[in-house]
């Protein structure tokens, strides 16, 4: 197996040690640090379809992110000299109302580990906190959680605030008791069921 | 007006043009499940259509596979009845009571303040200033030592008196309360069926439960429970929050659907022993804080979002005139104190009736429902949180997950090579319920067949394998494109799919069931974990694991070590069982005036424990998530 393919197998399996052994030993012979990044990122896809298949759990995700995390902490510096950045910005948060960030944090991670940026707002965050993050970032997605249904509304006000305020940013939600019909209701862009496909739905909204 | 007939029963319903089919299922008595509360996403309400047209689309495929569609299968929820409709219901069963008695303090002195005097005042007498109420006074003081405050006395019993006292003669026998006279009876010796009674109730999100009690002796005289009617509203505490806040209408519809639960239910109670409401002289309620603003008539939403705060914690004492209930003319009704906006009277209730308030020892109280309340004692000190573990353990969520009724699989066991299923009333077995699923992944994790992330695993991938466990795999663990799943029952009767088992005809787990339960389990068990850091103990230094509800009062306790509902550390045989802890702190409060001071206590003491948006949680959750691997 090649060192590439031994980081994407080290990531998958949330092996960190290896995966961090591996990305600080091919820095070191001058491997391009744009191709172990892709390596990083195709694990992490794999987990991403793994977990969506059924196949794995939340758990495995996390230990599965935090080996990502881990190798890209020393991957950065080195992709910052060489110029190479995330393409895509993309503003989350839970929405107003809501302390609940498991499942924000979940969809957070796994969007890092498809290397976008991510501009994590926390939780219970106002609908103007999203305009200003927004507008400062320039991000081109605002994704928002939501666990309780009592709490969705602020979902709405979100999405009419950023409206109101002139962006054109896409919109996208989720969690538990939001609906593809909610989405279309309240004039989001997108609907995700769970993490995995929240990352496939982004994919789908920045190349759109 | 468009006429519904249910199949089998017969039943047949006029309704007004545009009711909701799942409303009138209800009405017709049928105890049809709405797990999203009527949103057309859950499938759990599904009927099929014998005559009438329904057209297939409008949402019921969201649920309904393109096979049931065509078979007639439809969303109750989802139809608003124009035309005659011929409805198969056959396949919804009625549930079996489960009502918990044990534990109920049968032996508790009975000291509620309420007592029957009888009196014979003088007559009136001209040149006297004193009123027929100064008269009763005068009469009771002497003869009875009782002090009665005139200021407190019933409207209605102020119309009635003078006419009363002298129809008999200055005779008659009250009861009253303390100093607060509750009613005004005919003198005549205390017949048992005279004596007051009390009412004491457990309102669960589910299932409400009533008793009904002899002051003077303090023994209950009747049981009875019933799926809360507020269900149609929404199965979760957030769904009937949602439903309330819409506008006053719902939150009025919401409030008198239960009050007219339980006004039904004390005539049950009543007609049962043979006994007069007029005779009922107190109510004693618990619930969790939403089903006790709801109750009330209080607009629950602050609870629904952060910081998440009621409209009131201590307990709320009204007449019980004000709920439209017929008891005595100065009857009150007493709702229990609670922690904070999930943790509610219930826990109170159940903290009080356990006696845990009150304990040097190390004990944990769990009640395991839709949310799951945990109270821990430890040094002196009560801490309690709620999570949110979701309704898996009362069936919904679960592929065919269900109710603990008739034929519901509620046991499962893997000993000897063999796996031995047991249902409810020993009924072919048509889904699975709480105790069923907790069970089943215990014996899939005994037999090797899941391992400790939760994943099924096929005959091949098996590590550690008897060759009986592996035959077992090869027999029952299947896969079809929607997932893997594990086969519990074949030959079961006509049940209709679930999602993620493709088989007719039989009942299974599936791998999302699997995680569905981690989900669930995991976040008991890291809420459990929070509450002994937070304490600062460790698992082994419970002296005691008190379990309440129906859920925690029938699983297997091996079951709920095996797979991390409690935390490891935890020893089987500190684990007990404590039944519906909630009605028997009720029934303690309406019998006994230190309880209920001991509720309010437990209520200004209590240290909560907030879990949403914890780290310490979300680290343990992800830890608990999976399953413990066995030593």
């Amino acid at each position: 197996m090649s060192e590439l393919a031994e980081l994407t197998e080290s990531i998958k399996n949330g092996k960190r040690k290896i995966a961090v052994k591996i990305v600080t030993e091919e820095l070191e012979k001058n491997t391009d640090a744009g191709e172990l990044l892709a390596a990083l990122v195709e694990g992490m896809d794999i987990v991403g379809q793994r977990f969506k298949n059924n196949e794995i759990f939340v758990p495995e995700v996390l230990i599965a992110a935090r080996a990502m995390k881990e190798s890209m902490t020393i991957l950065e510096p080195i992709l910052v000299t060489a110029g190479i950045k995330p393409e895509h910005k993309v503003v989350i948060g839970t929405v107003k109302g809501d302390l609940h960030d498991i499942g924000k944090n979940l969809v957070a991670m796994m969007l890092k580990g498809a290397n976008f940026e991510v501009i994590d707002l926390g939780s219970d965050v106002a609908p103007d906190a999203f305009v200003k993050a927004a507008q400062e970032s320039g991000a081109e997605i605002v994704a928002m959680s939501a666990l309780l249904t009592t709490t969705m509304p602020s979902m709405r006000e979100t999405v009419e605030a950023l409206k109101a305020a002139g962006l054109s940013t896409k919109t996208m939600i989720g969690g538990a008791p939001v609906t593809r019909q909610y989405a279309e209701e309240i004039g989001a862009t997108g609907f995700a069921a769970d993490a995995a496909t929240a990352v496939d739905m982004v994919r789908d909204l920045v190349s759109a | 007006m468009p006429v519904v007939r249910f199949y089998p029963t017969s039943q047949a319903l006029t309704v007004p043009h545009g009711m909701r089919l799942l409303d009138v299922c209800y009405d017709a008595g049928v105890e049809i499940t709405a797990s999203c509360g009527g949103g057309g996403t859950c499938g759990k309400c599904r009927i099929k259509i014998l005559e009438g047209d329904v057209p297939s689309g409008g949402g019921h495929d969201g649920a309904l596979s393109k096979e049931e569609l065509a078979e007639g299968w439809r969303l109750s929820c989802l139809i608003h009845v124009e035309s005659d409709l011929t409805v198969d219901v056959s396949h919804i069963v009625k549930r079996r009571d489960q009502i918990l008695t044990d534990l109920i303090p049968f032996d508790l002195v009975p000291d509620h303040g309420i007592y029957t005097v009888n009196a014979h005042l003088p007559e009136p007498e001209l040149g006297k200033t004193l009123s027929d109420v100064e008269r009763l006074q005068e009469t009771l003081a002497a003869t009875s030592a009782v002090t009665l405050n005139a200021g407190l006395i019933p409207y209605a019993i102020l119309q009635s008196l003078p006419q009363h006292l002298r129809q008999s003669n200055g005779a008659c026998r009250i009861v009253a309360e303390e100093n607060r006279i509750l009613t005004l009876l005919p003198a005549q010796d205390g017949d048992d069926e005279n004596k007051p009674l009390g009412v004491a109730v457990d309102i669960g999100t589910t299932t409400v439960a009533a008793m009904l009690i002899d002051l003077e002796s303090g023994h209950p005289l009747a049981v009875c429970s019933r799926v809360n009617p507020q269900t149609r509203m929404g199965d979760d505490v957030i769904s009937r929050i949602a439903y309330a806040r819409k506008g006053t209408s719902e939150l009025k519809k919401i409030q008198s659907v239960i009050l007219d639960a339980l006004d039904a239910m004390v005539i049950e109670l009543c007609e049962s022993s043979g006994r007069q409401r007029e005779n009922i002289a107190r109510f004693t309620l618990a619930g969790n804080t939403t089903m006790q603003h709801l109750l009330l008539g209080i607009d629950p939403t602050p609870i629904a979002q952060a910081p998440y705060v009621p409209a009131v914690r201590d307990h709320v004492v009204l007449q019980s005139g004000h709920l439209q209930w017929q008891a005595m003319p100065g009857a009150v009704a007493e709702v229990l104190p609670a922690i904070s906006g999930y943790v509610g009277g219930d826990i109170v209730a159940g903290i009080v009736a356990t006696g845990i308030d009150r304990t040097d020892r190390n004990c944990l109280l769990v009640d395991i429902g839709t949310n799951g309340e945990i109270a821990l004692a430890s040094g002196g000190v009560l801490y309690a949180c709620s999570t949110a573990a979701g309704p898996a353990f009362e069936g919904a969520r679960i592929g065919q997950g269900m109710r603990a009724s008739t034929g519901a699989i509620s046991s499962v066991k893997w000993a000897d090579d063999q796996l031995t299923i047991g249902t409810v009333d020993h009924a072919p077995a048509r889904g699975i319920c709480g105790t069923g699923l907790l069970d089943a992944v215990a014996a899939l994790l005994h037999a090797g067949l899941l391992d400790e992330t939760g994943r099924m695993l096929l005959a091949d991938e098996m590590e550690v394998e008897s060759d009986a466990a592996h035959s077992m795999a090869v027999l029952r663990m299947r896969e079809a494109t929607e997932g893997r799943y594990f086969v519990l029952a074949e030959d079961s009767p006509d049940f209709p799919d679930s999602p993620g088992c493709s088989e007719q005809g039989i009942v299974c787990l599936t791998q999302q069931d699997v995680r569905e339960f981690q989900l669930a389990k995991g976040a008991i068990a890291a809420g459990i974990l929070v509450l002994l850091e937070e304490a600062g103990i460790e698992p082994e230094d419970l002296d005691e694991v008190l379990l309440a509800g129906a859920f925690g009062n029938y699983l297997r306790g091996a079951s709920a070590l095996a797979t991390g509902l409690l935390p490891p550390g935890v020893s089987l045989e500190k684990i007990r069982p404590v039944g519906n802890s909630a009605l028997a702190g009720a029934c303690a409060a309406l019998l006994n005036r230190p309880v209920r001071q001991r509720a309010r206590d437990v209520m200004r003491k209590a240290r909560y424990v907030e879990l949403s948006g914890s780290m310490a949680f979300q680290m343990a959750f992800a830890e608990t998530m999976e399953f413990p691997v066995p030593e």
